[in-house]
């Protein structure tokens, strides 16, 4: 019975968080978007490794390479996503343009400048152009890079494939190293959410403590949290509540940021439904509940003081829950409906 | 024919060390919307306070933000576009060695955007016309320093030196000798940082307190980086260059005339650049200075240009004072073409119109023609 009790505390609990990350979700998506988060992330961590002291900031050359400038949407929102190939083709049309020798000469008889252009740069190969431009960069960690990207390649190599598999090259590293660095992007996330989710537990006065003490005493309302969650998972495959929690689909951002936000004004109408013990309004009826804080909180600072620690416990642990993301509590649901359902059989 | 503006900037704030200004201030109301919104609430709450607004400062955090420097020269261009042709001098800066941390775009990077803009845009070599900042701090040895300038004299078509000592060298610095004789030798420009300003030199004081002269001038004891980088801007340091290493010839311009507060007498220290940058200017062929800057000064009914004016009006220093703005650094303080556009009313005011000819044409084309241009 106790566990039986037990198991539905938890499952409600993992379906109020599941929602309330789906609503955070869409205002995170949103903040995203209007801050331009993805993609000055992505500008961070590619200035990171193509920002060499020894040469010169390649980031900021590939982000004015036609390719890479042609998709910013203004001049100073960076794109939040860049293709592998893309990205193959610029780095080599910057190295190859490095070996170029132009150089500005006055002129006395006209008294103008005239450029000189370099005579021989015609006259090689793109590979030969891309080899001879990473040999012009002085010793640096980018022409360690660099050098991997072409190490593989022999001489007698037909000209044309050469700077194909040198593409290829350049491909393979920047997937490398976009998988790496999406798991910076994953833990600057978590950082981000955990405080979002304090603060919206903080606006809503959604208090973990009191939400498990409710579940614990209040039988019939708990009822009606379980079964409503689990009418939730058994139609989640069919309906858009599950799109907003697979963020691998590849879509656009702006629509992404339409799903995500209309997940949210969904979650937040099943939370309204569930009558939680949420909002200011009943805050002083639950802190009267607990930890007998009751009597002291009244007619004491330190009451006072104990009750305000146990709201900010309770609120930083909402944070802390919600930071784990609607994915993460829609499958711990399914694994708590299943449990349930196990034990049942068992009984 | 064509006017010339000798000190401008297009730097960008990616090439500002972060702690460039002492506090990253500037970096966080230019860089950060946060930030920025809370500059302009604060200027829409004091409009007119204090005198130099967030406003101004919000415009030169605007032009600082560009993305490249050829947006920043297009916008200088733009204030421009009534006045014919127009050639600027335009003055990177490098300022990886001032203690102050490094900048998102290295010197280097700066240097090679100036020479792409020259290169790959019709009409912009001749019109933008770069100086070399040199700072010894980074060389090992004098012919390094060498090497480096002539290979952006000579290769890269840059027109001239820019030094700013207050970043944490002596002019006398030995390292910059090799420099000075092939600079007098070719007649290559040299501009100097002259006044005392905001960027200087931030790291530790203790390797710069034994410099290769010591005169009773300097104040080597001094514990305040502020204070101590007028050790190395003081323009008595260029006496011991052009005499006593006997660059005589050599053709600099000490910028910003000492600064506006040395011109009307108000500096709590340095009242003796003013009139030593006069003596020098009356002692040596080709020592120059310019007004840029000291421009936005028109407090006390003019009393700056009408200094300034006298000058202008002798027949020694007259012709050794050059036209310069120092966009966008006094954008802050006024924008372009109000600056601009004073002095040159003015000149006029006071029937002296040709004197704005003079500074604008005739005296740049002494200044800046050398073995690898020729100014017209």
């Amino acid at each position: 019975m106790l566990q039986a009790k037990a198991i539905d505390v938890l499952l409600s609990l993992a379906f109020i968080y599941m929602l309330f990350s789906i609503a955070v979700s869409g205002i995170y998506e949103l903040y995203q978007s209007l801050y331009n988060r993805r993609g000055r992330f992505l500008k961070k961590v590619l200035t990171e490794v193509l920002n060499d002291p020894h040469n010169y900031n390649f980031a900021d050359e590939l982000y004015r390479h036609p390719l890479v400038d042609s998709v910013k949407e203004t001049r100073k929102v960076f794109p939040s996503n860049l293709s592998s190939e893309h990205f193959a083709v610029a780095m080599a049309d910057i190295l190859q343009y490095r070996s170029r020798n132009k150089s500005l000469r006055f002129n006395h008889e006209t008294k103008k400048y005239d450029v000189l252009e370099d005579a021989l740069y015609d006259t090689l190969s793109p590979f030969e152009k891309l080899k001879n431009g990473i040999d012009t960069l002085n010793d640096g960690p980018f022409k360690r890079i660099a050098e991997t990207w072409i190490f593989d390649i022999s001489e007698g190599l037909d000209k044309n494939l050469a700077i194909e598999k040198a593409k290829a090259n350049i491909e393979a590293w920047f997937n490398t190293y976009m998988e790496r660095t999406g798991g910076w992007f994953k833990r600057d996330l978590r950082t981000r959410m955990i405080t979002l989710g304090s603060v919206v537990a903080l606006v809503f006065n959604v208090n973990s403590i009191i939400l498990v003490e409710y579940l614990w005493k209040e039988d019939a309302q708990r009822e009606i949290i379980v079964q409503t969650a689990m009418n939730y998972v058994a139609t989640a495959d069919s309906i858009s509540q599950k799109q907003a929690l697979d963020t691998n689909t590849n879509i656009s951002q702006d629509s992404l940021i339409k799903r995500h936000l209309q997940s949210a004004q969904e979650a937040g109408k099943i939370i309204e439904e569930l009558n939680l013990p949420i909002g200011w309004e009943s805050f002083y009826d639950y802190k009267d509940s607990f930890f007998e804080v009751k009597n002291k909180a009244n007619d004491s600072w330190w009451g006072y003081l104990k009750f305000g620690l146990f709201a900010l416990i309770g609120w930083i642990s909402t944070g802390f829950a919600i930071s784990f993301g609607a994915d993460f509590w829609y499958n711990a649901l399914k694994k708590l409906i299943d449990t349930k359902k196990t034990l049942k059989e068992n009984k | 024919m064509g006017i010339y503006n000798c000190h401008t900037h297009i730097f960008t704030l990616a090439c500002v060390p972060n702690r460039a200004m002492g506090i990253p201030l500037a970096n966080w109301i230019s860089g950060d919307r946060v930030g920025r919104t809370i500059a302009k609430f604060a200027n829409w709450v004091t409009p007119n306070s204090p005198k130099r607004s967030l406003g101004r400062y919000l415009t030169f955090a605007e032009i600082g933000l560009s993305a490249t420097q050829k947006n920043v020269f297009d916008d200088l261009l733009s204030v421009y576009k009534e006045w014919g042709t127009v050639k600027f001098v335009v003055l990177p800066m490098d300022m990886e060695q001032m203690g102050a941390g490094l900048p998102n775009k290295i010197y280097r990077d700066q240097l090679k955007e100036i020479i792409d803009i020259r290169k790959n845009n019709s009409g912009y070599a001749d019109i933008l016309l770069p100086f070399l900042f040199v700072d010894p701090n980074r060389f090992s040895n004098g012919d390094a320093v060498l090497n480096f300038v002539r290979d952006y004299i000579e290769v890269h078509g840059f027109v001239g030196i820019k030094l700013y000592p207050a970043i944490g060298y002596y002019p006398f610095d030995e390292k910059l000798d090799k420099m000075y004789g092939y600079a007098q030798q070719h007649q290559i420009p040299i501009l100097t940082h002259c006044t005392q300003g905001p960027t200087y030199y931030r790291g530790n004081l203790d390797n710069k307190r034994n410099p290769r002269f010591r005169p009773d001038y300097l104040d080597l004891k001094s514990k305040d980086n502020d204070d101590f980088q007028r050790n190395f801007t003081d323009p008595r340091n260029y006496r011991y260059v052009l005499d006593t290493l006997g660059f005589k010839d050599l053709k600099i311009n000490m910028a910003h005339y000492g600064g506006a507060d040395s011109m009307l007498g108000k500096s709590k220290k340095n009242n003796s650049w003013y009139p030593e940058i006069k003596k020098l200017m009356a002692d040596f062929p080709n020592v120059y200075t310019d007004i840029s800057y000291t421009l936005y000064n028109t407090d006390d009914d003019f009393a700056l240009y009408k200094k300034l004016l006298a000058d202008l009006n002798d027949p020694v220093i007259g012709n050794k004072i050059l036209f310069g703005t120092d966009f966008y650094v006094t954008t802050p303080a006024k924008p372009e073409d109000k600056l601009r556009d004073e002095f040159y009313s003015f000149l006029v005011k006071n029937n002296s119109e040709p004197i704005f000819d003079k500074i604008t044409q005739t005296v740049p084309q002494k200044y800046l023609s050398s073995d690898f241009y020729v100014a017209d």
